[in-house]
């Protein structure tokens, strides 16, 4: 099979498939476990420093000793040697994913892991700090694994109206998400980029930040808003906003949920996808926004 | 395939998408064959619909060809018709039935 790679990535698949040749690397010595978003995870790693940060970083609430079912990920840091390769910021390579010898295996700028299709379990590497890969790697691993939950990681800022209600913005790259915030004044951002919509009790509210990565980490990740609106975002002129077809709602939604490798799904897994899509647009609508690039559409909104 | 033979297969939706009927307009989860989310017009929307209940390609021909008489002629129509058909059968969304 050819691999898709560049050459940096190849060392990093390298470098994972070295690893998975030998136990020592991931060993089972020492873990935590805690319930990320409700999913019970179960984290090996051989640096104790690392599981440290993230007993710190984990919400106390989602920490856990006794999880039934867990799902296990192996965790190990890269080698002296070849961190070089993840401090690479100038990898144009932003995720490839692909399956050899049963084998998923995904390389991204800041981790890689593979993921066996006979047991289930991962092992991953990433340098052993709460930052971009540890988010990208949890990323990439829940967002398949919420879905069923009712749950998605979504592509979209999230600012918190006066009443503490959450407005989500979604749209393609360039399409104003970072730039609404900037231009919200004293109201609290979730993050300018990720959030995590959940359905809960027939309600639909937002987390920050989804899996970390907040923009001003001013609240908790486990905190959650109800949402008074969603919009699709487009720069204009003028500041309006406008209803959308069902249809043209469910593909905008489709279209940001975000981190997960269409490549894989199964058709159950895509009714999955359509029934959440179908029940998150029953709770609330979204509209298009077209906004200038000024303060003026946040007193559109307010009004 | 020659136009006649394309007419005369009996087709399937394939069973690797999910879809839905959204107020008479059809929208196609396709993640494992194109990776994308299509969201088809009226018209399409009608043929995709007819070919699900397994209409014969011919009769769904016939039947744009009758409602829309006023607007087009057959031939405009026949031809739309058959490259639309083409269009679904090369993104693998159609495939002889089983």
């Amino acid at each position: 099979m050819e691999n898709p790679l560049g050459p940096i990535q190849n060392q990093k698949l390298k470098l994972l498939k070295a690893k998975d040749l030998s136990e020592t690397f991931f060993s089972k010595d020492q873990h935590c476990s805690f319930s990320f978003h409700s999913l019970p995870i179960k984290l090996y790693s051989n640096s104790s420093t690392f599981l440290d940060l993230v007993k710190n970083y984990i919400p106390k609430k989602w920490q856990s000793t006794s999880l039934r079912e867990t799902n296990e990920i192996f965790h190990s840091p890269p080698s002296i040697k070849l961190k070089q390769i993840f401090d690479d910021e100038a990898s144009s390579l932003v995720s490839e994913e692909f399956t050899e010898e049963n084998i998923n295996v995904i390389a991204q700028r800041d981790f890689v892991a593979s993921n066996s299709k006979t047991d289930g379990s991962v092992k991953t590497i990433f340098p052993p700090e709460i930052d971009d890969g540890f988010h990208n790697f949890f990323r990439w691993y829940l967002s398949p694994k919420l879905i069923p939950h009712k749950k998605a990681m979504l592509h979209c800022s999230a600012v918190l109206d006066r009443f503490g209600k959450a407005n989500l913005f979604l749209g393609p790259s360039g399409a104003g998400k970072t730039t609404i915030t900037s231009l919200s004044e004293e109201r609290i951002t979730l993050s300018d980029d990720m959030n995590l919509i959940a359905i809960e009790d027939n309600q639909l509210v937002v987390y920050p930040g989804g899996v970390g990565g907040l923009y001003k980490p001013q609240v908790p990740i486990n905190q959650s808003f109800s949402i008074a609106n969603i919009y699709w975002l487009k720069q204009s002129d003028q500041d309006k906003a406008e209803n959308l077809s069902k249809i043209t709602q469910q593909r905008f939604l489709i279209a940001s949920l975000a981190n997960l490798n269409w490549k894989s799904f199964k058709p159950s897994f895509q009714e999955q996808i359509l029934d959440l899509v179908d029940h998150v647009l029953k709770l609330k609508e979204i509209q298009l926004l077209e906004f200038k690039k000024d303060v003026s559409i946040w007193h559109f909104l307010d009004s | 395939m020659d136009k006649n033979d394309l007419l005369n297969t009996d087709f399937e939706i394939t069973d690797l998408i999910s879809w839905r009927n959204i107020d008479g307009e059809i929208l196609i989860l396709d993640t494992s064959i194109n990776e994308s989310a299509h969201e088809l017009n009226e018209i399409g929307s009608f043929i995709f619909l007819e070919i699900s209940q397994g209409a014969k390609l011919l009769q769904i021909r016939e039947t744009l060809v009758d409602t829309y008489r006023d607007q087009f002629d057959r031939e405009q129509i026949e031809k739309d018709f058959q490259q639309y058909i083409e269009d679904l059968i090369k993104m693998k969304l159609l495939v002889p039935k089983k």
